[in-house]
């Protein structure tokens, strides 16, 4: 009797052991991808397999599909050429972003590839652009993508950066889904992918702040969050501050107050997308967008008021008491 | 006579075994206090610090191009210089508690202190 005792709590311990070393085991991995800092959490049987595809998978994305700094890719191809025929994996992200740009009215537009360069932001330090050749530049910043084709207008260049920590997140996605994994997340930057049936916590940055304080946590599943902030890349010049998140229609950047905008997405292109959209947009006319799309929406703006929708309220927690929930429609 | 199911000894052994689980779990509790320091380039581990125990201050020069110089005091972390352009890293300044973060892209170079509340930050 005490031998099967002792052996039934021999294959109890070691069942447990092998539920955690093996099938739900998880493989940590840090590299840098898409121009940022990418950091993946995974629990599966397959985890280690399933990261460095991950990986594999974003380098390609990057390299040879969205970077306008790759000779190999196909965005710097239509940056050459003025037209390209897309590939499938970008088709499909086009036409969310080309989706993005007609419900904002072309406040979102990915094509301010020249704009940013005039302001010195893809390159060392930034610049206030001399007054005529950004206007010359806003005037042709014009990109479309229909049946399986995108067009860039001549002296214009498409740029994906608004969008492509989104992208490479979908695109981990389908590996983790591939791979049957547990749970995971996924992070290119701020912009991170909560997978499976478990809750994870992600903080809201304090703007301004580069390091983890945050002033809220989102707890919540199986979506995207990014966020778009101001504070991220800016310069100052003669006393005045820049930053990168530009009004197609002046070139200049955005200037409404607001300091972060932070959306909820099962979608990732479309959660990064449209935390820029919504930014360009301001308040009101953002958090109308994020609705229509039935995305979470959290703005922070510069008096420390926070702005959410339902789905955002849901989930999200105040940590930080300088920061106040106020109305958005009174603003 | 019929054995016992259970004897004194197995009384012991189970004692033993559940004071020597406790000793572990406590072990662990103590160590997750405690503040460490993890600086990787490239993805890789390459040093490891206990910001608790620091009596002088630690100069760290990773092998990266561009060149970046980390120090450490004690309770902190943090990029003295970078030969970088943006200077992002520096900005981020003295890194003190669990979870705070900051790289430097150019160099490819990351500081964390280990363990934190959330599980990732959007920014």
């Amino acid at each position: 009797m005490k031998k099967i005792i002792a052996a039934i709590l021999v294959i109890v311990g070691c069942s447990f052991l092998i539920y955690d070393g093996v099938i739900n085991k998880t493989t940590e991995a840090d590299f840098f991808s898409m121009a940022t800092f990418a950091k993946v959490k995974i629990n599966g049987f397959k985890s280690g397999k399933c990261a460095e595809e991950i990986q594999d998978s974003a380098e390609y994305f990057e390299t040879q599909i969205i970077s306008r700094h790759s000779d190999s890719s196909e965005i710097s191809a239509v940056n050459r050429n003025g037209s390209i025929n897309a590939s499938g994996k970008l088709a499909e992200y086009l036409a969310v972003l080309e989706d993005v740009a007609e419900k904002s009215g072309g406040k979102y537009n990915y094509a301010l590839g020249e704009i940013s360069d005039l302001w010195g932001f893809s390159g060392a330090g930034g610049r206030v652009p001399d007054e005529e050749e950004l206007s010359k530049a806003v005037n042709c910043a014009k990109a479309s993508y229909s049946n399986g084709v995108l067009t860039v207008e001549a002296g214009a260049s498409v740029d994906l950066a608004s969008a492509g920590k989104g992208m490479a997140l979908d695109e981990a996605k389908k590996c983790l889904e591939k791979y049957n994994i547990r749970s995971a997340i996924v992070s290119f930057g701020g912009s991170v992918l909560l997978y499976g049936n478990k809750d994870f916590k992600v903080g809201i940055r304090y703007p301004e702040a580069l390091n983890s304080s945050q002033i809220a946590i989102i707890k919540t599943r199986n979506c995207c969050i990014s966020t778009s902030g101001s504070y991220l890349q800016e310069f100052e010049q003669d006393g005045k501050s820049y930053h990168h998140i530009f009004d197609p229609e002046t070139g200049y950047p955005v200037q409404n107050g607001i300091k972060s905008v932070t959306i909820i997405s099962e979608n990732g292109t479309l959660s990064d997308a449209l935390s820029t959209a919504c930014f360009v947009l301001g308040i009101k006319d953002g958090m109308e967008l994020a609705e229509k799309y039935g995305c979470g929406i959290v703005i922070v703006n510069d008096k420390k008021e926070v702005f959410m929708n339902d789905r955002a309220a849901a989930v999200t927690e105040m940590t930080d008491p300088e920061f106040k929930t106020a109305d958005a429609y009174e603003t | 006579m019929k054995p016992k199911l259970i004897t004194k000894t197995d009384v012991i052994i189970i004692i033993a075994a559940l004071l020597l689980s406790f000793i572990v779990l406590f072990g662990m509790y103590r160590s997750s206090e405690r503040l460490e320091a993890v600086v990787t380039v490239n993805g890789k581990v390459t040093e490891k610090i206990d910001l608790d125990k620091i009596e002088k201050e630690i100069v760290i020069t990773p092998d990266t191009e561009p060149k970046v110089v980390i120090k450490a005091n004690k309770g902190e972390i943090y990029f003295y210089s970078a030969e970088c352009s943006d200077k992002i890293c520096i900005k981020s300044g003295k890194l003190k508690k669990k979870g705070d973060t900051a790289v430097c892209l150019p160099a490819k170079t990351v500081i964390t202190i280990v363990g934190n509340d959330v599980d990732a930050i959007t920014y």
